[in-house]
Protein backbone atom coordinates (compact mmCIF):
# COMPACT_ATOMS: atom_id res chain seq x y z
CA UNK A 1 0.00 0.00 0.00
CA UNK A 2 1.47 3.38 -0.97
CA UNK A 3 1.61 6.39 1.32
CA UNK A 4 -1.18 8.32 -0.46
CA UNK A 5 -3.68 5.45 -0.14
CA UNK A 6 -2.76 5.07 3.53
CA UNK A 7 -3.42 8.75 4.24
CA UNK A 8 -6.70 8.53 2.31
CA UNK A 9 -7.83 5.66 4.53
CA UNK A 10 -6.78 7.60 7.65
CA UNK A 11 -8.80 10.61 6.44
CA UNK A 12 -11.76 8.31 5.82
CA UNK A 13 -11.60 7.10 9.43
CA UNK A 14 -11.31 10.66 10.74
CA UNK A 15 -14.32 11.73 8.68
CA UNK A 16 -16.36 8.78 9.97
CA UNK A 17 -15.58 9.79 13.57
CA UNK A 18 -16.46 13.41 12.78
CA UNK A 19 -19.73 12.32 11.15
CA UNK A 20 -20.68 10.41 14.33
CA UNK A 21 -19.84 13.48 16.45
CA UNK A 22 -22.02 15.72 14.27
CA UNK A 23 -24.91 13.22 14.41
CA UNK A 24 -24.68 13.41 18.20
CA UNK A 25 -24.77 17.23 18.05
CA UNK A 26 -27.76 17.09 15.68
CA UNK A 27 -29.84 15.28 18.29
CA UNK A 28 -29.48 18.08 20.89
CA UNK A 29 -32.60 19.98 21.88
CA UNK A 30 -32.18 23.39 20.20
CA UNK A 31 -32.80 23.94 16.50
CA UNK A 32 -29.61 25.95 15.99
CA UNK A 33 -27.57 23.06 17.38
CA UNK A 34 -29.23 20.73 14.88
CA UNK A 35 -28.32 23.14 12.08
CA UNK A 36 -24.67 23.11 13.20
CA UNK A 37 -24.73 19.31 13.25
CA UNK A 38 -26.32 18.96 9.84
CA UNK A 39 -23.91 21.47 8.33
CA UNK A 40 -20.93 19.47 9.64
CA UNK A 41 -22.46 16.18 8.55
CA UNK A 42 -23.06 17.37 4.99
CA UNK A 43 -19.42 18.41 4.41
CA UNK A 44 -18.12 15.25 6.12
CA UNK A 45 -20.26 12.98 3.92
CA UNK A 46 -19.38 14.96 0.78
CA UNK A 47 -15.64 14.60 1.44
CA UNK A 48 -16.16 10.91 2.26
CA UNK A 49 -17.92 10.41 -1.08
CA UNK A 50 -15.06 12.11 -2.96
CA UNK A 51 -12.64 9.77 -1.17
CA UNK A 52 -14.77 6.76 -2.15
CA UNK A 53 -14.71 7.95 -5.75
CA UNK A 54 -10.93 8.31 -5.60
CA UNK A 55 -10.29 4.90 -4.02
CA UNK A 56 -12.96 2.69 -5.60
CA UNK A 57 -13.61 4.63 -8.85
CA UNK A 58 -17.35 5.00 -8.27
CA UNK A 59 -18.30 7.75 -10.71
CA UNK A 60 -21.66 8.95 -9.41
CA UNK A 61 -20.21 9.81 -5.97
CA UNK A 62 -19.05 13.17 -7.38
CA UNK A 63 -22.62 14.07 -8.37
CA UNK A 64 -23.96 13.26 -4.90
CA UNK A 65 -21.10 15.20 -3.28
CA UNK A 66 -21.80 18.21 -5.51
CA UNK A 67 -25.47 18.13 -4.57
CA UNK A 68 -24.59 17.88 -0.86
CA UNK A 69 -22.07 20.72 -0.97
CA UNK A 70 -24.36 23.09 -2.86
CA UNK A 71 -27.72 22.20 -1.32
CA UNK A 72 -26.50 21.65 2.27
CA UNK A 73 -25.63 25.32 2.94
CA UNK A 74 -28.63 26.50 0.89
CA UNK A 75 -30.99 24.44 3.09
CA UNK A 76 -29.24 25.61 6.27
CA UNK A 77 -29.51 29.27 5.22
CA UNK A 78 -33.21 28.87 4.31
CA UNK A 79 -34.01 27.20 7.63
CA UNK A 80 -32.04 29.86 9.50
CA UNK A 81 -34.16 32.56 7.85
CA UNK A 82 -37.34 30.80 9.04
CA UNK A 83 -35.94 30.44 12.56
CA UNK A 84 -34.97 34.11 12.68
CA UNK A 85 -38.36 35.28 11.35
CA UNK A 86 -40.15 33.08 13.89
CA UNK A 87 -38.07 34.51 16.75
CA UNK A 88 -38.66 38.08 15.64
CA UNK A 89 -42.44 37.51 15.30
CA UNK A 90 -42.52 36.08 18.82
CA UNK A 91 -40.58 39.09 20.11
CA UNK A 92 -42.95 41.54 18.37
CA UNK A 93 -45.92 39.70 19.88
CA UNK A 94 -44.39 40.04 23.35
CA UNK A 95 -43.75 43.76 22.79
CA UNK A 96 -47.34 44.31 21.65
CA UNK A 97 -48.64 42.46 24.72
CA UNK A 98 -46.40 44.54 26.96
CA UNK A 99 -47.61 47.76 25.29
CA UNK A 100 -51.24 46.63 25.67
CA UNK A 101 -50.85 45.95 29.38
CA UNK A 102 -49.16 49.35 29.86
CA UNK A 103 -52.08 51.03 28.12
CA UNK A 104 -54.57 49.16 30.36
CA UNK A 105 -52.74 50.38 33.44
CA UNK A 106 -52.87 54.02 32.21
CA UNK A 107 -56.58 53.65 31.29
CA UNK A 108 -57.35 52.38 34.80
CA UNK A 109 -55.41 55.31 36.21
CA UNK A 110 -57.57 57.69 34.18
CA UNK A 111 -60.78 56.08 35.50
CA UNK A 112 -59.56 56.40 39.08
CA UNK A 113 -58.81 60.07 38.51
CA UNK B 1 9.85 14.88 -10.67
CA UNK B 2 12.24 14.91 -7.70
CA UNK B 3 12.10 11.77 -5.63
CA UNK B 4 12.56 11.43 -1.88
CA UNK B 5 13.51 7.84 -0.95
CA UNK B 6 12.00 6.61 -4.20
CA UNK B 7 8.63 8.41 -3.67
CA UNK B 8 7.44 11.35 -5.76
CA UNK B 9 7.59 14.62 -3.78
CA UNK B 10 4.08 15.63 -4.89
CA UNK B 11 2.71 12.38 -3.44
CA UNK B 12 4.47 13.12 -0.15
CA UNK B 13 3.04 16.66 0.00
CA UNK B 14 -0.46 15.37 -0.81
CA UNK B 15 -0.22 12.69 1.87
CA UNK B 16 1.03 15.22 4.42
CA UNK B 17 -1.89 17.57 3.69
CA UNK B 18 -4.38 14.70 3.97
CA UNK B 19 -2.86 13.63 7.29
CA UNK B 20 -2.97 17.23 8.60
CA UNK B 21 -6.64 17.40 7.53
CA UNK B 22 -7.32 14.14 9.38
CA UNK B 23 -5.77 15.50 12.57
CA UNK B 24 -7.77 18.74 12.30
CA UNK B 25 -11.00 16.80 11.71
CA UNK B 26 -10.37 14.54 14.71
CA UNK B 27 -9.64 17.61 16.88
CA UNK B 28 -12.84 19.26 15.64
CA UNK B 29 -14.83 16.11 16.47
CA UNK B 30 -13.41 16.10 20.02
CA UNK B 31 -13.93 19.85 20.42
CA UNK B 32 -17.51 19.81 19.21
CA UNK B 33 -18.47 17.18 21.83
CA UNK B 34 -16.45 18.26 24.85
CA UNK B 35 -18.42 21.35 25.91
CA UNK B 36 -21.50 20.88 28.05
CA UNK B 37 -24.86 21.88 26.57
CA UNK B 38 -25.85 24.00 29.58
CA UNK B 39 -22.96 26.42 28.99
CA UNK B 40 -24.13 29.86 28.00
CA UNK B 41 -23.83 30.59 24.24
CA UNK B 42 -22.00 27.30 23.55
CA UNK B 43 -23.38 27.32 20.02
CA UNK B 44 -21.02 30.12 18.95
CA UNK B 45 -18.07 27.99 20.12
CA UNK B 46 -19.43 25.05 18.15
CA UNK B 47 -19.83 27.14 15.00
CA UNK B 48 -16.24 28.26 15.46
CA UNK B 49 -15.03 24.66 15.82
CA UNK B 50 -17.04 23.66 12.76
CA UNK B 51 -15.01 26.22 10.79
CA UNK B 52 -11.86 24.18 11.49
CA UNK B 53 -13.46 21.04 10.09
CA UNK B 54 -14.74 22.99 7.07
CA UNK B 55 -11.26 24.28 6.21
CA UNK B 56 -9.77 20.80 6.70
CA UNK B 57 -12.36 19.34 4.31
CA UNK B 58 -11.66 22.12 1.76
CA UNK B 59 -7.94 21.26 1.94
CA UNK B 60 -8.73 17.57 1.45
CA UNK B 61 -11.00 18.33 -1.53
CA UNK B 62 -8.23 20.42 -3.11
CA UNK B 63 -5.73 17.58 -2.69
CA UNK B 64 -8.22 15.08 -4.14
CA UNK B 65 -8.54 17.20 -7.29
CA UNK B 66 -12.05 18.59 -6.76
CA UNK B 67 -11.15 22.25 -7.18
CA UNK B 68 -14.63 23.46 -8.14
CA UNK B 69 -16.28 21.79 -5.15
CA UNK B 70 -13.63 23.19 -2.82
CA UNK B 71 -14.12 26.71 -4.23
CA UNK B 72 -17.91 26.43 -3.99
CA UNK B 73 -17.75 25.31 -0.38
CA UNK B 74 -15.10 27.94 0.43
CA UNK B 75 -17.55 30.61 -0.76
CA UNK B 76 -20.67 29.10 0.84
CA UNK B 77 -19.42 28.16 4.30
CA UNK B 78 -19.06 31.70 5.77
CA UNK B 79 -22.64 32.49 4.71
CA UNK B 80 -23.72 29.24 6.32
CA UNK B 81 -22.04 29.92 9.66
CA UNK B 82 -23.27 33.52 9.71
CA UNK B 83 -26.84 32.42 8.97
CA UNK B 84 -26.83 29.94 11.87
CA UNK B 85 -25.33 32.44 14.33
CA UNK B 86 -27.69 35.20 13.19
CA UNK B 87 -30.74 32.94 13.46
CA UNK B 88 -29.70 31.83 16.94
CA UNK B 89 -29.13 35.43 18.08
CA UNK B 90 -32.49 36.71 16.83
CA UNK B 91 -34.44 33.47 17.15
CA UNK B 92 -33.56 31.31 20.13
CA UNK B 93 -31.28 33.36 22.37
CA UNK B 94 -33.83 36.14 22.88
CA UNK B 95 -36.63 33.74 23.93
Amino acid sequence: MDILSLSEYILMGALAIFALATIRITTRKTIAMSLVGISGLSIAVATLLILVKDIYNVGFCTDIATALIVLGPVGTIAFSKVLKAEGQAEENEKEELAEGSDQEVTDKGDVND
Amino acid sequence: MTDVAGIDIIIIIKSAILLISSVLIILAAIGILRYRDDLERVIYARIHILGIADVACILALLVLGEYLLAAAYFILTPFNSHAIANAYYYGEEKR
